[in-house]
């Protein structure tokens, strides 16, 4: 079966063949979600990890006002609360966006992972840093990068996160999400997001139809976001300190 | 339930909105124009001293049917000597 979990994480350590049976056999058949469904609600003391195996899902906030604020997309390969049976009660909301396929994975299980596998317990500790540097960037850019860059930067991304397991095809990827689920990622209106969308357009630079995304022109997109992917390191850390980089983001 | 589309003039700029969203009452078009305004018009410093930026709301007709606009006036106060 086609474990996004396994491409991801590959990045992060050399697997054994022991390590990768360890990795297939989490993967179950994986259960169906609708979209627009919570996973989990803050206040929840889940007891197993969510795996996402396909579509995509979002970890958000709401205000006491009832704006909802993304904080993270996931994406296939990605967990949707790995280390929660350390903290106790969930402290925000994961929800599908689009339909997903989803693995539920036991405590007991993720527990015999990381007392087992040492090369498996450095790539999730890759992993959750990741998700770390992911935020940290996001929290910069709502701080700090116009909301044109903003957009632009979170395009960059999600095409480099789609490619490393690979969901892109050449510079094209399914995003199912809305404008209005666009626009609480980046904490900007609609209206906004919209505008900026039919901008990159009518530049040639991406065209966002429904949920089918096209980067016509990467190098521009790349140039006028300002993104560097360091923050996603995809380069594996080497002993000399020469970095390899799994997943290219060269433009054409 | 019922499709709008929110063009945006700013400055000297026209950008057409292709997409559209849908809103449930006119209560919901309203604050959508209205609260797009700030965001866009701070993007960035304008090179003059006034800014002025425009949501005009279009049904699925192609009437336009509510706009909003926000102004930014700036200026010296008094002379200024260079």
């Amino acid at each position: 079966m086609f474990n996004p979990l396994i491409r991801k994480l590959s990045i992060a350590s050399d697997f054994t063949e022991s390590d990768n049976r360890a990795l297939n056999d989490v993967i179950v058949e994986p259960h169906s979600v609708a979209p627009k469904q919570d996973i989990i609600r803050t206040g929840d003391r889940p007891e197993n990890v969510h795996l996402v195996m396909d579509g995509i899902a979002c970890r958000y906030k709401i205000m006491p006002n009832g704006d909802r604020q993304i904080v993270a997309f996931l994406l296939p390969g990605d967990f949707c609360d790995l280390h929660v049976a350390i903290l106790g009660e969930m402290d925000h909301g994961i929800a599908t966006l689009s339909p997903c396929k989803m693995i539920e994975i036991p405590r007991t299980t993720i527990n015999d992972l990381t007392e087992n596998y040492p090369r498996i317990t450095r790539a999730l500790w890759w992993a959750t840093l990741v998700d770390e540097a992911i935020l940290r960037e996001w929290i910069a850019g709502i701080g700090q990068r116009m909301a044109d860059k903003r957009i632009a930067h979170l395009f960059c991304e999600l095409y480099l996160r789609l490619k490393t397991v690979g969901q892109t095809e050449d510079h094209s990827f399914t995003l199912p999400i809305t404008q209005q689920e666009l626009a609480d990622a980046l904490g900007i209106s609609i209206v906004h997001a919209n505008r900026m969308l039919m901008d990159l357009r009518t530049r040639n630079i991406m065209v966002m139809r429904g949920k089918h995304v096209k980067i016509l022109n990467y190098d521009a997109l790349k140039a006028f976001a300002e993104f560097s992917p360091d923050y996603l390191h995809l380069e594996r850390r080497s002993e000399n300190g020469n970095g390899q980089r799994s997943v290219s983001d060269k433009g054409r | 339930m019922p499709r709008y589309f929110f063009d945006v003039e700013d400055a000297n700029e026209f950008i057409r909105d292709e997409d559209g969203h849908i809103c449930e009452s006119d209560a919901q078009v309203r604050k959508a124009a209205i609260e797009a305004l700030p965001g866009m018009i701070g993007m960035r410093i304008p090179d003059g001293d006034t800014h002025k930026t425009t949501v005009k709301v279009r049904d699925e007709a192609g009437a336009y049917i509510y706009s909003a606009s926000l102004t930014l006036e700036a200026g010296w106060i008094g002379k200024r000597s260079q």
